[in-house]
Parts: structure tokens; C-alpha cells; sequence
């Protein structure tokens, strides 16, 4: 069974030697958490990162090998390291898989559509979902601060 | 005008002693001409994204600059330049630039210059001596000089040799630095003095740890700053985050260490491991928005340009600036831009 890890550089480490299916609820987890940030302005690169760049932000390993999108700047790298006779260690290292990409985009904005958030794509951005949890986010503090007050208020 | 290669370039810089980061997007093009003055050099500096530059100058050294034009961004020990400065330091050195620019320069030993340098003798202790002089009446007329010169130096080469007009341009010069040290002088005040020594210790860090993974929380730690606070001095400093000053300074790194390196043996994936890129997809693809050209480019690029008989420079096609045909001594218009630059240097003299 393959195992992934995804981190966004230089310091996130958002799953390590995972199965598939918790890699995606490690990544909407980290989503989340990120979102959360951002509306507090606490937010590290690395989140910002995401939001920014979405899943493009990501380096995904799938049992320990970097997996690539771009096919490329993979067979450019492929080609300059079998010209070193160093093929052997760039395939145990490296392997081309744009679909993983797009899989874990859909299954990952599936997840966001199970919980009422309905986005188009979270591959090259996260703006837009940020934005709507960021905005539950305020509506929540708002009813607390509410609900709190009236407490206090003894009503 | 001749244009260099980001390592022509930031080469110069480094054998004078400062280090050199291009902190913009996009193949670097940058040129860097120079005219001695006597015991004076002036510099034209013209580039085509940004960089950071820092260091120190030699002991007595003082260098005077000025924007070429209202559209370079440049920032003087983070405190933003306008055309209507002139940038003064002695000691530390720290300059950055956001995006494309030209800029003007002199640099000048002051123990040799008779009778002083007002705009330099009485330096605010700060910073090791750096300011800004606002001053666009002296600036404009600094840089219609220095602009003048290498538009004439740049027709008839060795014109601007001639011993006798190089006393006079001497001389037209320190008059013009006298007259740049009047006005309101905009010192790197205390706020920004904090917020320098935090950068310069996170950028010792970085350079301590270049292939670890480092954090902002680390580094705000460090510095003492908050993550916002921090942010807004990286950006005032380098023009860009502290993260982002980070991976371009791996990148740098990457490209310095490809550049040194023989095309055939440019082991990219082990030095990008060893400046801490730890996913190969995602730093070529990094490398390329920074520079504009895949790694294995790199080492053949500049081998082509350190080969024997091979020119270091290519004539650059974004600029839209190019030197006139050069007259021989007995060219007729070798004597109109003798009297050209003699009626310059009267002027400005005076």
C-alpha cells in the first residue's frame, strides 16, 4: 500500500508516511487550521502559502519518492541526470504523476463539499474557500461574544 | 551598452567585498559601467529586477549615490529613495531594489580628497554613516553630471581621460557632493535601527542554517519581533518577506554553486539538497520563476561565457539604450563632445 507524506517547504510538515486517505483529511485539517489563522492574522508563510498557491504550494512524496506535475521539468531533470549516468538514483528518488494531482484536488474539495463548502478548484488557489470559512469563522465569535453578553447580563 | 549575465554582475560586487542576492523574478540583465575621476569612481548601475546588496566598504571609502530616474525603486537602508535624494554612506552598506532601475554612484576615498567632503564630514554616528539628503536641486544636478559623462564617455571613449579634463571633472564633482550635503537629511532613525539589526541577525541565521528547514516563529524568536513586525522590516530592507528572502537566497546559492561547476558535472540534485530544496519538482519549477532558465542551463550558460576568445557579455535587446558609433580623435564630433563636456563641467563647476 503506498504511503505519502506532504509538507510546503521550508518548515510545514502536513503528513508523514500516511495512507492516502488520511493524507487528504491531514491536508483538510491543515486547510482548516490555516483558515483559522489567516482570520486571526496569525498565520505562518506556509499557510499563506496554500492560500496563495493552493495544492501547488504542496510537495507531495509517495513512499519516499517526490512526486512531479510537471512532466517537463521532469524528463528535463531526467534526461540531464541519465547524461551523468545517475539514472538509477533519480528514479528511486523522483516520479512523474500529474493524475495524484488532480485526484487528491477532487477528493480533497469533496470533502469541503461534504461539510457545505462548495468550491470550483483548490489547485491553484484557496482564496475563495478561505474566505467563506473565514466568514463562518466571524459569524461564530460574533454569536459568542453575543451569547456570552447576555450571559453576563443575566438574560 | 554592454549587458552582463547575473554572474558578470553580482561577481563585481562580490570581489568588492559585498554580497549580492537577486531577490526579483525573471532573468537577471544588468549592466555595470564605470569611470574613474581622478581618485574618484563613478558608477552606472542599470538592472532588470531586483536584488539586495550589503556589506561594507573599505576603511575611508565613501559612496554617494543618486536614482537615475523617478521610476527605480530603490531603498536606502530600508528608507525609500525618491529622485530627489542623495544617498550617502560610509561603512555598512545596505541597498535594495524592487523591479527594474538605473542608478548613479561615486565612490571615493575621503583621505584623499583635498580639503574634505562637507556632505560627508559631518555624518550622523548612525548606521556606521548613512543617510538620505533631500535635496532634488542637488540630486537633479548630480545626475545630469554623472549622466552626461557616460553619455559622452560612452560616444568617444578615453575623451573623458584626458588629463586636463579629468582635473576639471574632479573638481566639478566634489563641488556637486559638497552641494548634495545640504538639506533635510532623512537618518535611518531609531525604529529602523531596531528593526536593521533584527533583519541582519535573521539573515545570519539563514546563513548559518541555509539547509535546514527554518521557521517565521524561529526567526521571530530570534529577532524579537513579531511575525508582522518582522514581515514589515524584511519587506522595508530586502523589498521582499523574510521566506521569501530565504528561498531566494537558496536559489542564489544554487546558482552560484552551478555557475562554478563544469556543465558535465553539475551534480543539480546534490546541490540542491545541500541548500535545502528537498523536493526536485518543486525547485526546478522555483528555479525557473526566479531566474528564467532550468538548472541545467545554468552551467553551460556560463561555462559558454568563461570560454577563451568568447565574449562575457551579450549585447542586451530589452534596453532601449544604445551607444552611439565611436569617432576616432580626428572625428569632428570628438571635438563637439569635447566642448560639450568642457561647457558640462564649467557649468556644473561653477
Amino acid at each position: 500500500m503506498d504511503r505519502y507524506s506532504a509538507r510546503i517547504p521550508p518548515s510545514a510538515s502536513i503528513a508523514e508516511d500516511v495512507s492516502y486517505d488520511a493524507l487528504v483529511e491531514s491536508l483538510r485539517v491543515y486547510v482548516l487550521r490555516a483558515a483559522f489563522a489567516h482570520a486571526a492574522d496569525e498565520h505562518g508563510w506556509e499557510q499563506e502559502e496554500l492560500r496563495r498557491h493552493g495544492l501547488r504550494a504542496v510537495e507531495l512524496f509517495r513512499n519516499a519518492r517526490a512526486v512531479w506535475g510537471d512532466e517537463a521539468g521532469f524528463e528535463g531533470l531526467r534526461a540531464e541526470e541519465a547524461r551523468q549516468g545517475l539514472s538509477e538514483r533519480f528514479e528511486r528518488q523522483n516520479e512523474l504523476d500529474p493524475q495524484l494531482f488532480h485526484r487528491l484536488e477532487r477528493d480533497l474539495r469533496e470533502r469541503f463539499r461534504l461539510t457545505g463548502y462548495l468550491v470550483e478548484d483548490l489547485g491553484e488557489e484557496m482564496k475563495v474557500l478561505f474566505e467563506e470559512i473565514e466568514a463562518d469563522a466571524r459569524d461564530r465569535e460574533r454569536d459568542a461574544r453575543d451569547e456570552l453578553l447576555a450571559e453576563l447580563l443575566g438574560r | 551598452m554592454d549587458a552582463l549575465a547575473d554572474d558578470v554582475y553580482c561577481g563585481a560586487f562580490r570581489s568588492a567585498g559585498t554580497e549580492w542576492t537577486q531577490t526579483g523574478r525573471g532573468p537577471f540583465v544588468g549592466s555595470l559601467q564605470s569611470i574613474r575621476v581622478g581618485s574618484a569612481r563613478v558608477f552606472r548601475d542599470r538592472f532588470s529586477t531586483g536584488w539586495q546588496r550589503s556589506g561594507r566598504l573599505k576603511s575611508g571609502h565613501l559612496l554617494v549615490g543618486t536614482i537615475a530616474d523617478a521610476a527605480t525603486r530603490a531603498r536606502w537602508f530600508g528608507v525609500q529613495a525618491t529622485d530627489g535624494d542623495v544617498a550617502v554612506a560610509s561603512g555598512k552598506l545596505d541597498a535594495s531594489a524592487v523591479g527594474a532601475g538605473e542608478l548613479y554612484s561615486v565612490l571615493l576615498d575621503a583621505r584623499t580628497v583635498s580639503g574634505g567632503v562637507p556632505c560627508v564630514a559631518a555624518v550622523d554616528r548612525v548606521h556606521d554613516d548613512a543617510y538620505l539628503c533631500r535635496n532634488p536641486l542637488a540630486a537633479g544636478r548630480l545626475r545630469t553630471f554623472l549622466g552626461t559623462l557616460f553619455e559622452l564617455g560612452d560616444r568617444v571613449p578615453g575623451l573623458i581621460k584626458a588629463p586636463a579634463l579629468q582635473r576639471r571633472i574632479q573638481g566639478a564633482l566634489m563641488s556637486l557632493l559638497r552641494g548634495s550635503g545640504e538639506g533635510r537629511r532623512i537618518v535611518p532613525n531609531a525604529s529602523l535601527g531596531g528593526r536593521f539589526a533584527a533583519v541582519q541577525s535573521c539573515v545570519a541565521y539563514m546563513r548559518a542554517h541555509i539547509d535546514e528547514a527554518i521557521s517565521l516563529r524561529e526567526l521571530c524568536d530570534l529577532s524579537g519581533l513579531r511575525s508582522r513586525s518582522l514581515i514589515n522590516a524584511f519587506d522595508a530592507l530586502t523589498g521582499v518577506s523574510p521566506m521569501a528572502y530565504l528561498k531566494a537566497q537558496r536559489l542564489n546559492g544554487v546558482r552560484r554553486a552551478l555557475m562554478s561547476t563544469s556543465a558535465d558535472r553539475g551534480r543539480i540534485i546534490d546541490i540542491a539538497l545541500d541548500w535545502g530544496f528537498g523536493h526536485m519538482g518543486h525547485f526546478v519549477a522555483d528555479y525557473r520563476a526566479m531566474f528564467g532558465e532550468r538548472p541545467s542551463q545554468t552551467p553551460r550558460a556560463a561555462q559558454s561565457r568563461r570560454e577563451p576568445g568568447r565574449r562575457a557579455f551579450s549585447r542586451d535587446e530589452r534596453t532601449p539604450y544604445r551607444p552611439h558609433s565611436t569617432g576616432g580623435s580626428n572625428d569632428p564630433s570628438t571635438t563637439f563632445h569635447y566642448a560639450a563636456l568642457l561647457a558640462m563641467v564649467e557649468a556644473f563647476g561653477n
